[in-house]
């Protein structure tokens, strides 16, 4: 009798390759209710390799809306139980997911993108979901971004060509200053504990059609980006909105917002360089390795011009939240809460941090003008994660920005 | 400039509503917002008649090609994960 492949049935589809997706990486971020529909269905179509990332761990209210996730698993990593509930349900023999648990605005390098094929962004917020286009963009990344809200859903994709629209084109300036203050107060330094708090209401079946269609313009943009078939065109630059109460579903074609900042891709500002060096590395090796390469006067920038949606700031120095005594912090400032920017005295008093902070934050460092206490510290301890992609910038304007990969975390375990 | 009559499309409700073209788009869809035909606080898409092409809500209905007796169609674009 002759074997009959696990995916025949989908294979039948005319044009259909099974090799596309047996090769493919798949970078999925968020493990919440529309990634869980995402990964499961991406593991019942033979999709052998994926990466998951997600900061939150499982809660009971989780359970009912995720396929992958256990009354045991309450408490444990969201991205983990999604990585494992792949490789549990996958069709493909030997199939492998790697998963980072990290806000993907600050914790996720850029390489680990880098080393997708494509994107299918799930999180819960608009900031992440501008961050992760912009990215994509800058790596010429394809990405699909999904949302759902009550019954309803939301789908687009955005192609990997710099001069077409990408999500951030949907939103108007005005929101996207709005999306970005929801998650951090932009007057103050820490992550604002209500906007954690933020819970919208959703409902598995909108999170199973929306991702039921983000696996299906996975499929068609792996068929489109190898032959241009039109029969798998991924619609990009296509908004999708369904909404339950009129039983229609919408498309906007989204053009090329006149203004938007997220275009420009690493290749067109000079290409991403190889580096060797690692997020385990002293911040004073790597600027010596920076100079010894290229030249005096590079400063290492934390915050990019070309990512206008990231916030990343060192904090060297702040004053407490309840008294104003000066405090050392030393740490980057998405890692903080309100509770880390009071002072011992408050702290062990049980004060309850109220003022606003001051602190003095630190965008750039350069071997003339850095501490040395700050010098002898590693990347990670800056705020930059594993496989990053680092800028760094001149004095002397004639000379364009560097980037360079970290890419001598390539062997982390995980990513 | 002279007032328009337009429609606006939310879900299963119509509305029409008298506004001048000069107006930001934007900033009509918050007035709307505070009536109640179309959501506030989310992110939200408008495109009119049967043209599928997204509307810019940073510019004018004029700067929006849209015109008196024109129907938009406005829909929101769902964030939550």
């Amino acid at each position: 009798m002759k074997e009959t492949s696990l995916t025949d049935r989908q294979e039948r589809i005319a044009g259909f390759k099974q090799s596309l997706i047996d090769r493919a990486v798949i970078g999925v971020i968020g493990a919440g209710r529309t990634a869980n529909e995402v990964i499961k269905n991406l593991a019942l179509t033979g999709f052998r390799s994926i990466f998951v990332c997600d900061m939150d761990s499982v809660s009971d209210t989780n359970l009912p809306g995720t396929v992958l996730f256990r009354k045991a698993d309450v408490g444990e990593p969201k991205a983990r139980l999604a990585a494992e509930g792949f490789e549990r349900l996958a069709v493909a023999e030997g199939a492998k997911a790697r998963w980072l648990c990290a806000d993907a605005c600050y914790g996720l390098g850029e390489g680990v993108l880098r080393r997708c094929d494509l994107v299918i962004n799930c999180v819960d917020n608009t900031q992440t979901r501008l961050y992760i286009s912009r990215i994509c963009k800058l790596l010429e990344k394809p990405c699909v971004d999904i949302g759902i809200s009550g019954f309803d859903w939301t789908h687009m994709a955005s192609s990997p060509d710099s001069d077409k629209a990408c999500y951030a084109c949907v939103i108007s300036p005005r929101d996207a200053h709005e999306a970005l203050k929801r998650v951090r107060n932009s007057c103050d330094v820490t992550l604002s504990e209500a906007a954690k708090e933020d819970r919208a209401a959703t409902i598995i079946t909108a999170a199973a059609m929306a991702g039921g269609k983000a696996v299906e313009t996975a499929i068609k943009i792996l068929h489109y980006e190898e032959r241009e078939d039109r029969s798998y065109d991924p619609f990009y630059g296509v908004i999708t909105s369904y909404s339950a109460a009129s039983g229609r579903t919408e498309s906007f074609r989204v053009p090329l917002r006149e203004g938007c900042e997220n275009h420009l891709s690493y290749r067109e500002l000079g290409g991403i360089r190889p580096s060797g060096l690692s997020a385990d590395d002293e911040l004073g090796k790597v600027l010596e390795r920076v100079r010894e390469l290229y030249g005096e006067g590079y400063s290492l920038s934390l915050e990019k011009d070309c990512v206008p949606v990231s916030n990343k700031a060192f904090i060297r120095r702040a004053f407490c939240k309840c008294c104003q005594a000066p405090i050392e912090v030393y740490r980057p400032q998405f890692s903080l809460s309100d509770e880390d920017l009071l002072c011992e005295d408050c702290r062990a008093a049980g004060k309850i941090p109220l003022l606003p902070s001051r602190a003095e934050r630190i965008y750039r460092f350069s071997l003339a003008e850095t501490e040395e206490r700050i010098l002898g510290m590693k990347l990670r301890e800056l705020g930059v994660p594993a496989l990053h992609i680092l800028e760094f910038v001149s004095g002397d304007e004639s000379r364009l920005p560097l980037f360079l990969e970290l890419d001598g975390d390539g062997k982390e375990e995980n990513i | 400039m002279e007032d328009i009559i337009i429609t606006v499309c939310y879900e299963t409700e119509e509305n029409e509503i008298s506004t001048q073209p000069g107006i930001v788009l934007g900033d009509l869809m918050n007035q709307l917002g505070g009536r109640g035909m179309v959501p506030r606080g989310q992110t939200i898409l408008v495109k009119k008649n049967k043209s599928d092409e997204l509307l810019d809500l940073t510019k004018s209905l004029a700067d929006n090609g849209i015109r008196d007796k024109d129907v938009l169609h406005v829909a929101t674009a769902a964030k939550a994960g």
